[in-house]
């Protein structure tokens, strides 16, 4: 007899997933599609979400990218001013120093250019929810586990990082309940007392899993000065190369500046290649890319080749630039090419039980 | 064999004062040892010095020397001493680097560099150690406070260390989480012959294992010895070793059952103090309150009534819905049910971090005072109260963890709550910040206010509450008195299982006083 249940996937797959949902963003700039995108971005956390406290920020992920698009719109508005726009209404208007580029900041608000931003914007909330998603059903210790050891100490500072929003998400809750029940729910000056609470007790964490790390031998490297030495000696000729590169491109001796900077590259590989060699870790149990995977993998990356082809073959346009409140034009052909990125969110095993 | 060897080490923090002061002393290979004192007393520091997190991590400056199993770390960093000395941290959260539990455990071994199938066995090893494999897949964050600690001390054992430290490992703990902790600890001791040096204020459940017990004062060791030694003369001791050096048994006792002996020879039979029962003003009166979360009722159908001078001790074991209800209380959570307030409510939540933002303790206080337009006098008086005074002038953050819970009750307080609602305050606190705890819940309590503590401490409860209310799964399954409900109850307080039906060593000293009337 079997079961069917839902399988953890690989962190690559994950990877390659979220690469792909990206390029589709990047490409079909269209609103629908970029729609289609994030809601199955949602429906993969949904589906595969780890259960753990950054999966569930993803709402705050969200959030923080329509915070961000609303003030890209908003910044766009205010300094967006092309002759012969419609105009919605006028703002007061004053015109920035030299330095600042000299814009005119305010004066009239036109049609045309905040429906264009918000176009722009959508993509930008697509792809802070791709990433967002991603973080929610990956495993990152599987992730460090993959790249390069040269890497694993900045990975692993930039995994933990990641956990911060929402345990920060967490500290404002707490922080905000306390001072309502301490001052009777009132609002003077809270912002700037949350504020400082907020920010040392991230601090204290930040200190207390330092030191957890500092105990538990991150960062210790053993006898392995010779490899170091090999790796910063790399660095160093990397580093010289890419300077010859800039040299002889502003020179115009092109042929030198490709052979520096081919040079270049090879002395960066060298340098990862020996900078993994002076890290003494070693992977615990490292989980293989299997067959499940490896197809998983392949149609989220047929996604994006899916959708250029059907766009030459179709002729439909991928972006979408408004000038009027009226729909976008949805071409079925290329929304059924995004829906290859749906293949993780419904991916099951058979197990015997 | 010397496992830890503490010499002549003297240290300051930055900017402060002196934390350790020519602390000599050698730890022996396979001992337990406690490290005692008072909150602010050097011992955490004297603990993160066992592996170098002092002064490498902290800053400061450092004199003498710690060689741990030959390894001296002023020349060694705490990465380079993982494989001989682990250390855990008094909250368990602060501990978790990797999503789940497995291979949290293995990241120490990752770091040094060991063989993959090595690393496999001793992953297997460690979890069956510490009773955990059957949480080798699960993320940190879901486990309960015991099981984080245990899963804790298994990720710092790993690398197979000869010394273990541990700065109050059970401190945030429950009862039961505290005991399936301490169970590890003596495991490990006893078959692995792990050197393990911890500091604790819990000490009931520890004198009883530890070879050497340490006392620091201001930086400094002012007693070292066998615990029964050094514990005879301590604020801190077990309840029932405080009442063997009151009446004089010999040798004293760590634990009730070296106590039920001397029990069995003529000893004056107590009688209760007066129960005191409220029956003043009603300040607070909530019936068939219930709180869901999700479809998960945390509080159900829970009736509890405050008058003038009532002090309620909520207990139950973590996730009971014992913080649910004080929040409810305040306020502060949707609820179903009525909840008649007739006077003003202050909360205290568990983390006292949550409410310190000010730059002096003094300036802490003001800020309540000042937003509530409430009685400028408050602060001096809850000051005293909480035996703050000394700390006034000091940053609240620098503070030790049972201060910054006085500063956070004491920063409530001062806006003039009739009522308090206290969420786990003893959390940490020493047997002396425990004693001013509860001469402000009294003094509160005796003009009129009402104090509702949500705790799994007993003694606590025993010591100032008029009832106690016990909850599980969010019902109510016990109320009365704290004799009445404490009687019989497997966490009922030592003194009551030696000498019933005394409570604290008060009931004890006001029947020696009536008898000598």
């Amino acid at each position: 007899m079997t079961k069917a249940t839902r399988p953890r996937l690989h962190a690559l797959c994950w990877l390659a997933w979220a690469l792909s949902a990206t390029v589709c963003v990047l490409v079909a700039r269209n609103a629908v599609y970029v729609v289609i995108v994030v809601l199955i971005a949602a429906l993969c956390v949904e589906m595969h979400g780890l259960g753990n406290a950054i999966s569930r920020a993803f709402p705050v992920f969200i959030g923080l990218a329509v915070i961000f698009a609303l003030m890209r719109v908003a910044l766009d508005a205010l300094t967006g001013h092309v002759d012969g726009n419609h105009a919605w209404f006028v703002t007061p208007s004053f015109d920035l120093p030299a330095i600042f580029g000299g814009l005119q900041l305010g004066g009239q608000i036109q049609r045309e250019v905040v429906l264009a931003s918000s176009a722009d914007a959508i993509v930008v909330v697509a792809i802070i929810a791709i990433f967002g998603a991603w973080n929610a059903v990956v495993s990152h210790h599987e992730l460090l586990q993959m790249i390069p050891r040269a890497f694993r100490e900045l990975g692993l500072v930039i995994a933990i990082a990641l956990t911060f929003v929402p345990s920060t998400v967490e500290a404002v809750r707490s922080v905000r309940e306390a001072d309502t029940a301490r001052t009777g729910g009132a609002r003077r000056g809270r912002a700037s007392r949350t504020f400082v609470s907020v920010l040392q007790t991230g601090l204290d964490r930040a200190l207390s899993l330092g030191d957890s790390l500092d105990s538990r031998g991150f960062g210790h490297h053993g006898n392995t000065d010779r490899a170091e030495r090999t790796a910063v000696s790399f660095l160093a000729i990397a580093l010289v190369a890419v300077g010859a590169t800039g040299a002889a491109l502003v020179s115009n001796a092109s042929r030198v500046a490709s052979l520096m900077l081919i040079i270049a590259t090879l002395a960066i590989g060298g340098a990862v290649i020996s900078g993994s060699r002076a890290a003494t870790r070693t992977r615990y149990r490292p989980r293989p890319f299997r067959k499940l995977d490896v197809i998983i993998a392949l149609v989220a990356t047929a996604a994006p080749v899916a959708l250029a082809i059907t766009a030459s073959i179709t002729g439909a346009a991928l972006t979408w630039i408004p000038r009027d409140f009226e729909m976008p034009e949805f071409n079925l052909a290329i929304g059924a090419s995004l829906l290859l990125l749906v293949a993780p969110a419904f991916a099951i095993r058979s197990d015997q039980i | 064999m010397t496992s830890i060897d503490f010499r002549s080490v003297s240290f300051s923090y930055p900017h402060g004062s002196q934390a350790l002061r020519d602390i000599t002393k050698s730890i022996s290979d396979g001992s337990v040892t406690l490290v005692l004192g008072e909150s602010g007393s050097g011992k955490s520091t004297m603990l993160r010095c066992a592996n170098g997190l002092v002064p490498h991590s902290s800053g400061g400056t450092f004199t003498g020397d710690v060689v741990v199993a030959g390894r001296s770390i002023r020349s060694h960093h705490p990465r380079d001493l993982t494989d001989v000395v682990g250390f855990v941290h008094q909250d368990p959260e602060a501990h978790f680097v990797v999503d789940h539990v497995e291979g949290d455990i293995a990241f120490a071994l990752e770091n040094l560099g060991m063989a993959p199938i090595a690393m496999r066995r001793r992953v297997e090893e460690v979890l069956d150690a510490l009773g955990i494999a059957h949480l080798r897949d699960r993320d940190p964050a879901t486990l309960s406070g015991g099981e984080k600690q245990r899963c804790a001390i298994a990720g710092a054992i790993a690398a197979a260390p000869t010394a273990l430290v541990l700065d109050e490992p059970t401190s945030q703990l429950d009862p039961q989480g505290a005991d399936d902790v301490i169970a590890a600890l003596v495991r490990l001791n006893h078959d692995l012959g792990c050197t393990i040096m911890m500091a604790e204020h819990r000490l009931e459940r520890v004198a009883t294992f530890a070879d050497l017990s340490i006392r620091l004062d201001a930086g400094a060791i002012v007693a070292s010895g066998e615990p029964r030694a050094i514990l005879g003369t301590y604020d801190g001791a077990p309840i029932v070793t405080q009442l063997g050096a009151v009446l004089g048994w010999h040798p004293l006792p760590l634990n009730v059952r070296e106590a039920k002996p001397f029990v069995a020879n003529p000893v004056p039979r107590v009688s209760p103090r007066d129960e005191h029962v409220p029956n003043g003003r009603v300040l607070l009166e909530a019936r068939d309150l219930t709180v869901t979360y999700n479809v998960r009722r945390a509080v159900a159908s829970v009736d509890i009534q405050l008058c003038e001078g009532s002090v309620i001790a909520v207990l139950g074991r973590n996730g009971a819905g014992k913080s649910t209800l004080l929040r409810s209380l305040a306020g502060l959570v949707r609820h179903s049910g009525s909840i008649e307030r007739n006077a003003r409510v202050g909360f205290v939540p568990q983390n006292p971090n949550d409410l310190l933002h000010a730059s002096t303790v003094r300036a802490e206080l003001a800020t309540t005072v000042r937003m509530l337009r409430s009685d400028q006098s408050l602060i001096d008086i809850w000051l005293e109260r909480l035996a703050l005074t000394s700390h006034s002038s000091r940053h609240p953050r620098d503070l030790s963890g049972g201060e910054r819970q006085r500063v956070a009750i004491a920063a409530v307080a001062v806006g003039g709550p009739e009522i308090l609602l206290l969420d786990e305050p003893t959390r940490g606190m020493d047997a002396r910040s425990r004693d001013a705890l509860v001469r402000a819940v009294e003094a509160h309590s005796a003009r009129g206010g009402a104090v509702v503590i949500a705790t799994h401490d007993v003694e606590l409860a025993a010591a100032c509450a008029t009832s106690v209310v016990v909850l599980a799964d969010g019902e109510k399954i016990a109320d009365g008195s704290p004799r009445d409900v404490l009687t019989g109850s497997m966490f009922a307080p030592p003194l009551l299982r030696v000498l019933p039906p005394a409570l604290t060593l008060r009931d004890l000293a006001d029947l020696h006083s009536s008898e000598k009337s």
